[in-house]
């Protein structure tokens, strides 16, 4: 596959990334800057910033993937992810952007410590279960990576994996968050760009929406519902309970994963939370809506006879390269399309990373180790532990551990369970205390690996693992709250903490 | 039939978007920035 075109247009994609990561390095001057991107991020690139970080590989891969296996019913997850991005704006974003400014908060853990009067503990269980989280789906990211290089080149595993890598640290390393989001910008625009150039081709090549539709009955009358009325049969697990836990598990789960919430903190405006909302929804639907139907087309050509999906154990999510490459042999939109899914793996796999040197530089070694390290200090830290934590990801990916995608939706789960509870009681319920948000993690923590364990290997659970951990993190919360001594008024009113998204009398009807 | 679903797929998952679309809108009409 490959050829000098594909080569020259990759080099030239990896070439305009390091530009930007040389442009961002010289815009760093504080920690703040590196973190945070100085806040000065404007409209779109915040906006799309958010939904590229929560736009992964999997959003591609996987998405095709899913709607080849399991028709409509599987649309669902075209609402309940791109709402992931709203929620995270709505019910996170506002409050926590107008206490970031005002306290000077650098990371969400900046927020827990404060809000539960908990600078050691709060902070240090929230940061190392954020870093794990987001090491167990770098892992995934690269192996998302690799699938598409070694399909594109013929090249090693190893070799796929360490291009890949190398460029995507080196931007990340020296341009912080600037970096990040521009990169972001460009990655987010070309993925738009290309989804609504390449979908529509597969989509008629297949014979058009109504003549798949058809096929799609055809196999199996469920493939065209709104939902599986049981489950019969291994695709058929999205019924109606199953949806509603995987409305709550990517809804909420990814709005507060670690790598998504922190944006919140870094636009330049609070009027940015008006239609951010919306306009990163219409976005990130109607680009996956079209992936969607990619893999509905493809299953209707397989199911013809016209195409068939490699021999591999996920052969299902093949099914967006195999479309593109069926329905435009073309080497030029080949190219653009190699740099259209580097794009949305990369676009996920730099923020998690700086993710996961800014966690550890800011909330473990600077508010926890070493208090008097100097800023220039903790940049440094963050970067090296960006590399290291890089590195090891890197390393696993070579080898990915048999149960990867297990993992990974352990990740998911594991992000609901412990961050959406003590995030969400700590800003709207004046309750909430250090004692209930400790238990509710370390809770939601054991639960999420039990039933996760329970559901792969002792028996099927009827929804998705996570909603059981999430209730106990609930409970968690709610009884050791009880049980312990509230936080100080004085605390919950510099935490603006409540039942309001917006402070009563700051949000007095104004026009601009 | 709507593109060759049944019209209650159709109805269900249009509705769906429809409805957040909206909610966001209202969000986005009422939202008033902090002074």
């Amino acid at each position: 596959m490959a050829d000098l075109t594909v080569l020259a247009v990759i080099g030239l994609y990896f070439i305009v990334l390091i530009g930007i990561g040389s442009w961002a390095s010289k815009k760093i001057h504080t920690t703040e800057d590196y973190i945070l991107a100085g806040r000065s991020l404007g409209f779109w690139v915040f906006t799309i910033l958010i939904v590229c970080s929560i736009c992964s590989g999997m959003s591609l891969l996987g998405v095709s993937g899913f709607g080849y296996t399991s028709g409509w019913p599987g649309i669902w997850e075209q609402i309940f992810v791109p709402l992931a991005a709203s929620f995270c704006i709505i019910v996170f974003g506002v409050k926590l952007h107008a206490l970031g400014k005002t306290r000077g908060y650098l990371t969400v853990q900046d927020y827990l410590a404060e809000r539960f009067e908990s600078p050691r503990t709060v902070r240090a269980l929230a940061a190392t279960s954020g870093i794990v989280v987001s090491l167990i789906y770098l892992v995934g990211q690269y192996a998302a990576i690799t699938i598409v290089l070694v399909w594109l080149f013929g090249i090693p595993h190893w070799q796929a994996l360490l291009i890949s890598g190398v460029i995507i640290t080196a931007y990340t390393v020296v341009g912080g968050l600037y970096a990040v989001s521009w990169a972001g910008l460009i990655q987010g625009g070309i993925l738009i760009l290309g989804v609504l150039l390449m979908a529509p081709p597969v989509i008629m090549s297949a014979g058009g929406l109504t003549h798949i539709n058809t096929v799609l009955a055809g196999v199996d009358p469920n493939f065209v519902g709104p939902w599986f009325p049981e489950a019969y049969a291994p695709y058929a697990y999205a019924t109606p309970e199953f949806l509603f836990s995987f409305a709550i598990l990517l809804m909420v789960g990814l709005a507060c994963a670690p790598h998504v919430v922190n944006n919140v903190l870094a636009a330049r405006e609070a009027r940015y939370f008006k239609w951010a909302p919306l306009v990163a929804f219409l976005i990130y639907a109607v680009v996956m809506l079209l992936v969607k139907l990619v893999g509905f087309a493809v299953r209707s050509l397989v199911e013809e006879g016209r195409l068939v999906l490699p021999d591999a154990v996920n052969a299902q999510d093949y099914s967006f390269i195999v479309g593109v490459e069926h329905a435009m042999p073309n080497v030029a939109f080949w190219a653009f399309f190699a740099v259209i899914v580097l794009a949305a793996v990369m676009s996920t796999t730099d923020r998690l990373m700086l993710t996961v040197g800014t966690s550890f530089a800011w909330d473990i070694y600077k508010n926890i180790l070493r208090p008097s390290a100097s800023d220039r200090e903790v940049l440094l830290v963050s970067k090296i532990a960006l590399v290291l934590g890089a590195g090891g990801t890197l390393l696993l990916a070579i080898n990915p551990p048999e149960m990867l995608a297990w993992l990974i939706w352990m990740g998911i789960g594991v992000m609901l369970a412990t961050f959406a509870v003590p995030l969400l009681a700590g800003l709207y319920w004046r309750g909430a205390t250090a004692g209930g948000a400790i238990a509710s993690m370390v809770v939601g923590l054991v639960a999420a690996a039990a039933f996760g364990y329970w559901h792969q290997f002792v028996a099927p659970l009827p929804v998705h693992f996570s909603l059981f951990a999430l209730a106990f993190s609930a409970l968690a919360m709610v009884v050791a709250s009880r049980l312990s001594t509230r936080n100080s008024e004085e605390t919950l009113a510099n935490t603006r903490t409540g039942w309001f998204i917006q402070s009563p009398g700051h949000d007095a009807p104004r026009r601009h | 039939m709507f593109f060759g679903l049944p019209l209650h797929t159709g109805v269900i998952v249009g509705g769906a978007a429809v409805l957040v679309i909206v909610v966001l809108t209202l969000w986005g009409l009422r939202f008033r920035e902090a002074p």
